[in-house]
């Protein structure tokens, strides 16, 4: 168990070198002088030329890397060019806005994906079974763009319930948790359903139910327990994928989380924010899967005994 | 039936587990409507969910700005327009004429070389951290902006100044005694390395905000260094003398501009300036509607003018001003076919303006004939905007020898607003109807800038807005010196461009503008070598409990607000 | 005993999938995590597959209706000159805005233009990137998976980690450099989204073949002298063609939702054409005053993406070893 553990640690490790150097080239071939784009068309050519040569833009590739893998291992991850901030400083501010999306979006999913998933297991084929899988299957199918404008339209602009835009209160976070709670639930739901499905057809099962035991009881001692290894982790997962960022929705809400921050670096060719908050993201869905395989090798008995 | 009470059973599980998230979310913080309680009294209509007292302007901006500080950015100059000031205003006067009035600088005169120019400042003009605005802040301003290490964004509105240039290349530290005299705390004279007819002018737009001395080394030395100062994001050390304060900065969310109490020209009425960050248009509408917002620029949102024009409650809230500039097709000279005049001609003669205006603008434009807008000097009312005529069109392209028309690209990014696209989609129309067919090609503007910097770029579609009232500020900073190339004309009347930079340096004022007018009509009609569309307006829909907004004087979308106040407790 | 370590492990990572817009491949679903060593799987003959592919549909009428459905989309928007009935971009400004009528079913846009014929124009956009991408990646996704999982060892070990890479990177992002280096367009939707689909294919397919390869019909070839290439082909692949279904139904619905994120983008259909990921987003301001013109097309998405995955579900019922009946 902690061999495994260590060792998919270990392999984690050249996995994020690998991603920095990646991100890094990969940026590097994006056309478009970042000081041009920002100065927009109230721009001098010879004040163009200038301040990129003043702020280390003409410098060759190899160097601007070097320096920047320098500043990483101390701590600096640059400024940005577009908002005169430290790097660092952005990402902090708009990480907990991310969080706060990601914490309410997995509540919903949880709060209604396990329990639908659950009941249309039990319920296999009856009407209420369809309902609750159609419902969560329309939570997937929608366009989330599509989806967060009607809500954004209807619960906030008509109906005045909630707050239409920003993300200073928990109110604000209910909308664009639904949007995002509602596809992630629908998900778990499915997931839920199948594998309970699956566990319930295993022979202890049959045994148990044969024993007498109350169908509840089957359930819930027996199918749920087992059922839930692979639900648990694709919910680490998925959090780990709402905290990378969620683009759409925290633009569409106003949120300002990594996404948008994401977004606005790369229209704005701003390197060094863009550069840094692409790890950031890319880094947390690494971890995001490894805590989720870990988690795994935790719950599952057949990997946990080697 | 007892299926129907199992899913009644399931819906009802599931909602109250959803009601119990929200509820308990909501429980944690206390709810953001508080805030207008205290002073809105029993009548107070609208409950701010942004939790900051009434008597504050709230206003949008699309994207975060990028700072408040002149030598960071050339296109947000929100703030620096309400916390700073500069030597000289511009502003419309009752007969509509957009004049110079003194600000900072009480007095100036000029020599008559037109070389020197020397100020008096007035003595009462208190920077935010209680210094007294003297001379030596004129001075450290420029400085500042030319410092090569400060990579300074709007060195080019100061790179005239006698040693400017050397002063950018590094050759010496500062401009005192050589481009800038001190004579004295509130004297000093700036001298030119050459004459220039507009500079007067330049000295009003936001890139001369004047910055404190002691702030400004303060916040380089906290950001660690002039390219890293921390001058115009941290409120904390931030400094100017405008009327308004850089209070609080909080990222993504909202900047808040508090009211100077000591502002030399008297403190205004509000407690401050909301500025929130809401990137969707119709996010900003749906806060307009409920109250969230008090103004809301149609500029995002063209399709809402109609909505407000013809909503009794806001009918006569809007405020409409002409934008001091012009939209156009660019003309690429070195793409064929549009070498050949005629061709240029009939690409402008294919495209119905006023149709475009009342479909696409509902009205809020007039059709162009020249590049120089109404207002500016030089402005040509006679010449009258550029006919629709298809016919004239088809012949002028037969006579050119494309009787079937050709194809044309038009560029267009790729974060052009809707109502951009349409325009371009329906531009594209009217030019397939005379035989032109147009491909749109899409880039990311960062691409198409560099694109466009090679002079190899096809027709795009933008406008121009005067930075100051001086035709100078259109015509050569499109076709004179790197303008032409960098902006894809390449145009090729090199007799033209020769005169456009003598100009500048004509003194006599009725000949100048007579020669801008010659220039205008050459261009934009004997040469057909700009497209020119329309002059816009810009409308704003205010609630009613604003008053005295006056719109920045060239239509811009950043303003001041200084003459703005609110209306409470209704 | 062996053969349990290998399967269990990869199975679990499911693909993190695009936060937004595309659905969470299901694999833990579709993969027996306690393999019980259903009998059925081994004695099946390839052939069966698709016998058991038609057979969903005659006891199923979700899935039959789905599936007419997304027939009916595809004709309609193969045959969009036939059905559509005017010209997609023929803009006529009088009838902007134009509320739906007897002439226009659905109302015209703003430059006049009818919605429906651009709907079934649109539709064309949507459905290629749907299908293509999806092919393209799933084919480079087996290759590579098969490749990994057969052969083991340090490729192994490589293409997953590339795989890992591949799946962390935000892909809407990852779009945007594509498009912005290469201009945006058909292509670069295409190669965005094979880059970004291929990887969770090669895992779930590596899993399977792991698994596979411990089966006594693969060792009894082996151990006759049987090629490897040809063990691949002729006896591993086919036994992952019901996994690889049950993910395809899956990535088509995931990449015509994300077509819409990436118009929201800017980088999607490029005008005058349009997608309706497109028209939602260009409509979206006329919802007060028009909203056929918003909600049509989003409900298209919609109901197409539904279907994809009515479809998908019937699939994984009927191919899936551990949801059989017994």
């Amino acid at each position: 168990m902690v061999k495994y553990i260590v060792n998919r640690i270990l392999v984690t490790i050249p996995i994020i070198i690998a991603i920095i150097l990646i991100v890094f080239l990969l940026l590097q071939v994006l056309p478009g002088n970042p000081i041009q784009v920002m100065m927009k068309e109230k721009a001098n050519q010879a004040v163009i030329d200038r301040v990129t040569e003043q702020m280390g833009l003409n410098d060759p590739v190899m160097v601007r890397f070097g320096r920047y893998l320098w500043g990483m291992l101390h701590g600096d991850l640059g400024h940005s060019y577009k908002l005169k901030r430290p790097v660092t400083q952005l990402i902090m501010t708009a990480f907990p806005n991310t969080v706060k999306l990601a914490i309410t979006s997995a509540l919903v999913a949880w709060i209604i994906g396990m329990p639908t998933g659950i009941i249309s297991a039990i319920r296999k084929d009856t009407l209420l079974d369809r309902t609750l899988m159609g419902f969560s299957l329309v939570g997937i199918s929608l366009p989330v763009f599509w989806a967060a404008m009607l809500l954004q339209y209807i619960l906030g602009y008509k109906l005045k319930l909630l707050p239409i835009s920003g993300y200073s209160t928990w109110r604000h976070m209910i909308m664009p948790a639904i949007v995002l709670g509602w596809a992630s639930s629908g998900s778990i739901a499915r997931l839920t359903r199948s594998s309970l499905l699956g566990v319930m057809k295993n022979d202890y099962i049959r045994t148990a139910r044969a024993k007498g035991l109350v169908e509840s009881a089957v359930v819930t001692r027996h199918g749920l327990k087992n059922s839930m290894i692979p639900v648990v982790t694709m919910m680490a997962m998925q959090f780990a994928s709402l905290l990378s960022g969620a683009v759409i929705t925290e633009s569409v809400f106003g949120i300002g989380g990594i996404g948008q921050l994401m977004v606005s670096a790369i229209s704005q060719r701003d390197m060094p924010l863009l550069q840094s908050s692409v790890i950031f993201s890319t880094m947390i869905i690494i971890v995001g899967n490894l805590v989720a395989d870990i988690l795994y090798s935790f719950l599952d008995p057949k990997i946990r005994t080697q | 039936m007892k299926k129907l009470l199992a899913i009644l059973l399931a819906l009802a599980l599931v909602f109250s587990m959803a009601a119990c998230s929200s509820g308990g979310g909501g429980g944690e913080q206390p709810a953001p409507a508080d805030g207008g309680e205290g002073e809105g009294g029993e009548t107070a209509a609208v409950v701010y969910e942004d939790g900051f007292p009434e008597n504050v302007l709230r206003i949008t901006y699309q994207a975060e700005p990028e700072s408040a500080d002149p030598a960071c950015t050339t296109a947000d100059y929100i703030l620096m327009m309400n916390c700073m000031d500069t030597l000289v205003r511009t502003e419309t006067n009752a007969a509509g004429e957009n004049v110079t009035v003194p600000s900072v600088a009480e007095s100036w005169s000029v020599s008559d070389d037109g070389l020197t120019y020397s100020f008096h400042l007035r003595d009462d003009v208190k920077f935010h951290n209680g210094e007294m605005l003297t001379s030596d802040d004129v001075l450290y301003t420029v400085d500042r902006m030319l410092q090569p290490e400060r990579a300074g964004r709007n060195s080019g509105w100061m790179d005239m100044i006698k040693g400017g240039a050397d002063m950018l290349d590094g050759k010496i530290d500062t401009l005192e005694g050589v481009g800038i005299i001190i004579n004295g705390d509130y004297d000093l004279d700036i001298i030119l390395d050459a004459p220039y007819a507009p500079f007067l002018a330049c000295l009003s737009t936001p890139a001369w905000s004047l910055c404190n001395r002691e702030a400004g080394d303060r916040a380089d030395e906290a950001g660690g260094g002039p390219l890293t100062s921390l001058y115009g994001s941290d409120p904390e050390y931030f400094c100017g003398s405008g009327p308004f304060m850089l209070d609080e900065w909080v990222l993504n969310d909202h900047v808040f501009l508090k009211t100077n109490p000591d502002y030399w020209r008297g403190a205004n009425s509000m407690e401050g300036i909301l500025i929130r960050i809401i990137p969707d248009p119709q996010t900003e509408k749906m806060l307009f509607d409920a109250g969230q917002l008090d103004i809301f620029d149609l500029d995002h949102a063209l399709d809402q003018i109609p909505v407000y024009r013809d909503d009794p409650a806001y009918a006569n809230n809007l405020n409409v001003k002409t934008v001091l500039g012009t939209s156009y097709l660019s003309i690429n000279e070195n793409i064929e076919p549009f070498n050949d005049v005629r061709v240029r001609k009939a690409f402008q003669l294919a495209i119905d303006r006023q149709t475009l205006i009342d479909t696409q603008y509902y009205g809020a434009a007039t059709p162009a004939g020249t590049f120089l807008a109404p207002g500016v000097p030089g402005y040509d009312p006679d010449l009258g905007a550029i006919p629709y005529d298809p016919e004239q069109a088809k012949a002028l392209l037969a006579e050119a020898g494309y009787p079937d028309g050709f194809d044309m690209e038009i560029v267009q990014t790729t974060d052009a607003s809707t109502s951009d696209i349409e325009v371009n989609d329906a531009i594209a129309s009217y030019l397939e109807a005379v035989g032109i067919h147009v491909t749109i090609k899409q880039m990311d503007s960062a691409s198409w800038y560099d694109l466009r910097g090679t002079g190899e770029s096809p027709t795009y579609r933008t406008s121009w807005t005067a930075d100051f009232n001086d035709p100078d500020n259109f015509l050569y900073e499109m076709y004179g010196g790197s303008g032409n190339k960098r902006r894809s004309w390449n145009y090729y009347n090199e007799d033209v461009i020769k005169r456009l930079t003598d100009a500048r340096y004509i003194v006599d004022e009725d000949e100048r503008t007579a020669e801008y007018v010659w220039l205008d009509n050459q261009i934009t009609r004997e040469d057909a070598a700009m497209n020119v569309l329309w002059h816009k307006q810009k409308i704003r829909v205010l609630q009613s409990r604003v008053k005295g907004f006056v719109p920045m004087w060239a239509g811009y979308g950043d303003s001041g607000y200084y003459e703005t106040s609110l209306e409470l407790g209704n | 005993m062996f053969g349990k370590k290998k399967q269990a492990a990869p199975a679990v990572t499911t693909n993190p999938a695009p936060a937004e817009g595309t659905d969470w491949i299901p694999e833990g679903a579709l993969k027996p995590i306690y393999v019980e060593e259903s009998a059925e799987a081994e004695i099946a003959p390839y052939q069966n597959t698709w016998e058991k592919f038609w057979s969903i549909f005659k006891h199923n009428k979700v899935a039959l209706i789905s599936l007419i459905v997304i027939i009916l989309y595809i004709v309609i928007c193969v045959g969009a000159p036939l059905f559509a009935p005017y010209d997609p971009i023929e803009t006529n400004l009088a009838n902007g805005l134009a509320l739906p009528s007897k002439e226009h079913l659905l109302g015209c846009d703003k430059l006049g233009r009818d919605v429906l014929s651009r709907m079934i124009y649109g539709g064309r956009i949507s459905l290629m990137i749907g299908l293509f991408p999806t092919l393209v990646s799933m084919t480079i996704g087996t290759v590579l998976g098969i490749t990994a999982g057969f052969l083991g060892g340090k490729v192994d070990q490589l293409i997953m980690r590339i795989a890992d890479i591949c799946m962390a990177f935000p892909s809407l992002l990852l779009a945007m450099v594509v498009s912005y280096t290469i201009g945006p367009g058909f292509l670069t939707i295409f190669l965005a989204l094979s880059f970004v689909n291929w990887a969770g294919t090669a895992r779930v397919v590596r899993s399977e073949v792991l698994s596979l390869r411990e089966k006594e019909y693969v060792e009894a070839a082996t151990s006759i002298g049987v090629k490897r290439w040809v063990i691949m082909l002729r006896h591993i692949l086919p036994n992952c063609l019901p996994t690889l279904i049950v993910m395809l139904t899956n990535h088509i619905p995931g990449n015509i939702l994300t077509e819409s994120s990436l118009s929201f983008l800017g980088i999607g259909a490029q005008p005058p054409m349009t997608s309706w990921g497109l028209m939602v987003y260009q409509t979206k301001s006329y919802l007060d005053r028009n909203p056929t013109i918003t909600l049509a097309p989003g409900i298209a998405i919609l109901i197409l993406v539904v279907a994809f995955n009515f479809l998908g579900d019937a699939v994984r019922d009927k191919l899936d070893p551990r949801l059989q009946e017994q």
